[in-house]
């Protein structure tokens, strides 16, 4: 007999709370995923039957609205949960009772973009499948170092925090570092070229009250073309749009000071796949808190968009 | 009979005496045009350099180029003028030195660091030497990594500069960097160190 669920969902300011109630060991077994198209995709591992407040059984064929901009399919162990411009999502286990809590935050705008045949931010927010996050500096290389912090300590919790909400997108993200440790510049050049990202991007702190995105002579390659060094890497014929782009949205985004520039940094030289070196404000220049931070990593992953 | 073993004797003797002559001879001219040149040249072989001007009490006039993110200032502390090359900010100044393209080098680059100054005041030229390709090693004293607590373009255009004091001044082909006699990996940990500068920081 097949384990029963209860969905329901409320709007709030930014954001949609979509809670399931299940059995402790359903709600523990869950994955659920920030899939494509503005999609959740919720795996139970096992079959279960969930229903909405109102009594209507959820079913494949048929997508329920739960609320105006929220629609739930599925049938077995696979439901997918549908919300108009999903921008990103925070997800919760809880107990007592047992539910699985997905926060869907939304973009305002996106239904009228979608009306104008627009990919939406959350569309071009996940156009990479994996990314190789270097951390610059680390161990003896200290780095910049402020009042109030060291450049290979702020890069190390930046990279990871960012990796997170690339895994949160249900995308791959690999750290060269997880911990505070000397690693030369060829080892990191080898890790990337050995998992073979779409895009590899080591972060690191400028000294000024502004972001940096370094670039070099290749070009992003569209998702689903194969990958590994190409004809654009050795002719210098590469655009630089993607780093640009980076630029220009934090600008635009954070309001803050931006600039591009083309560097030999050996990172973004020697990997074989679409690279950059992005160098955050100073902390004695820019204020990092969980908002900013977050704000921060959501412009860069958007500026990512010109890889179309 | 006699007569003619002797000559035959003789003309043997000649013989051997020719052809021992010839092998070493020939021994000697093969190791002469084999030999490898010298790992240290003494001369300058490199690029036609414009013999430096000389000034009173034994100075000579260099090349320094300096990033654009140093203030260059007179002695009264006044901004100095400086020509533009390539982003870099370059000046002339007279230091003491013979001829030797290598002691000027080394003056350029002692001037070099003086310029710099906050972060860079330890820094000095341990050794220099020039190798059959003309590459110049400058050998650096450890304190040289101290000053580099900057960011990539910063780290970028300094390199820059010393490469171009470097050459400017030396006539080589290309650079190398060594740190207390060895070699090292990276400066400020976004550029490689391990290699000659030319193909980095040549541009």
């Amino acid at each position: 007999m097949k384990e029963r669920g209860l969905i329901r969902a409320g709007k709030h300011h930014n954001y949609f709370r979509i809670v399931i109630e299940t059995s402790e060991s359903n709600t523990q077994k869950a994955s659920v995923v920030f899939g494509k198209n503005n999609t959740i995709n919720i795996d139970f591992r096992s079959a279960i039957r969930i229903s909405t407040s109102k009594g209507d059984e959820v079913k494949q064929e048929k997508a329920i609205d739960l609320l105006k901009g929220v629609r739930i399919s599925g049938s077995g162990a696979k439901y997918v949960i549908t919300v108009d411009g999903l921008d990103d999502i925070s997800v919760s286990k809880l107990s007592l009772p047992s539910r699985i809590v997905i926060d869907a935050y939304y973009l305002k705008n996106s239904q009228q973009a979608q009306k104008d045949n627009q990919p939406s931010a959350a569309d071009v927010s996940v156009l990479f499948n994996s990314i190789v996050i270097d951390p610059g500096h680390g161990g003896a290389d200290i780095g910049i170092t402020g009042a109030t912090f060291k450049e290979k300590e702020f890069a190390l919790a930046f990279s990871r925090d960012f990796g997170a909400i690339i895994s949160k997108k249900g995308k791959t993200a690999v750290l060269t570092r997880k911990s505070d440790q000397s690693l030369s510049l060829a080892d990191r050049i080898k890790t990337a070229n050995k998992r073979n990202p779409d895009i590899v991007i080591s972060f690191h702190l400028s000294s000024k009250p502004e972001l940096a995105v370094y670039s070099y002579s290749k070009a992003l390659k569209k998702l689903g073309e194969s990958s590994g060094a190409d004809a654009d890497k050795e002719s210098g014929s590469a655009d630089h749009s993607a780093a640009l782009n980076i630029a220009a949205t934090v600008k635009k985004e954070l309001s803050i000071n931006t600039r591009h520039e083309k560097l030999p940094l050996p990172i973004i030289k020697y990997t074989a796949m679409p690279a950059f070196v992005i160098e955050l404000p100073s902390p004695d220049h820019y204020k990092y808190d969980k908002k900013t931070r977050e704000a921060m990593m959501n412009a860069i992953i958007r500026g990512l968009k010109t890889n179309e | 009979m006699s007569r003619n073993k002797a000559f035959i004797i003789a003309g043997l003797m000649l013989v051997t005496a020719v052809v021992a002559g010839w092998l070493i001879a020939k021994q000697f001219v093969s190791v002469d045009q084999t030999r490898e040149a010298p790992l240290i040249e003494l001369q300058n072989n490199g690029k036609q350099l414009a013999i430096p001007k000389v000034g009173p009490d034994n100075t000579v006039s260099v090349k320094v180029y300096f990033p654009d993110f140093v203030k260059l200032q007179t002695a009264d502390g006044k901004t100095r003028e400086a020509q533009q090359v390539a982003g870099l900010n370059v000046v002339e100044r007279m230091v003491k030195s013979d001829f030797s393209p290598l002691r000027v080098t080394e003056a350029a680059l002692d001037e070099f660091f003086k310029g710099l100054g906050k972060g860079f005041e330890g820094a000095k030229v341990a050794a220099l030497f020039k190798d059959r390709h003309n590459v110049v090693y400058v050998d650096m004293t450890a304190e040289f990594l101290k000053g580099f607590n900057m960011d990539a373009a910063d780290e970028y255009n300094l390199m820059r500069a010393f490469y171009r004091t470097a050459t400017a001044n030396s006539g080589a082909e290309d650079i190398k960097i060594l740190v207390a006699g060895k070699e090292i990996e990276s400066f400020g940990g976004h550029f490689f160190g391990f290699y000659p500068m030319k193909e980095t920081f040549g541009m």
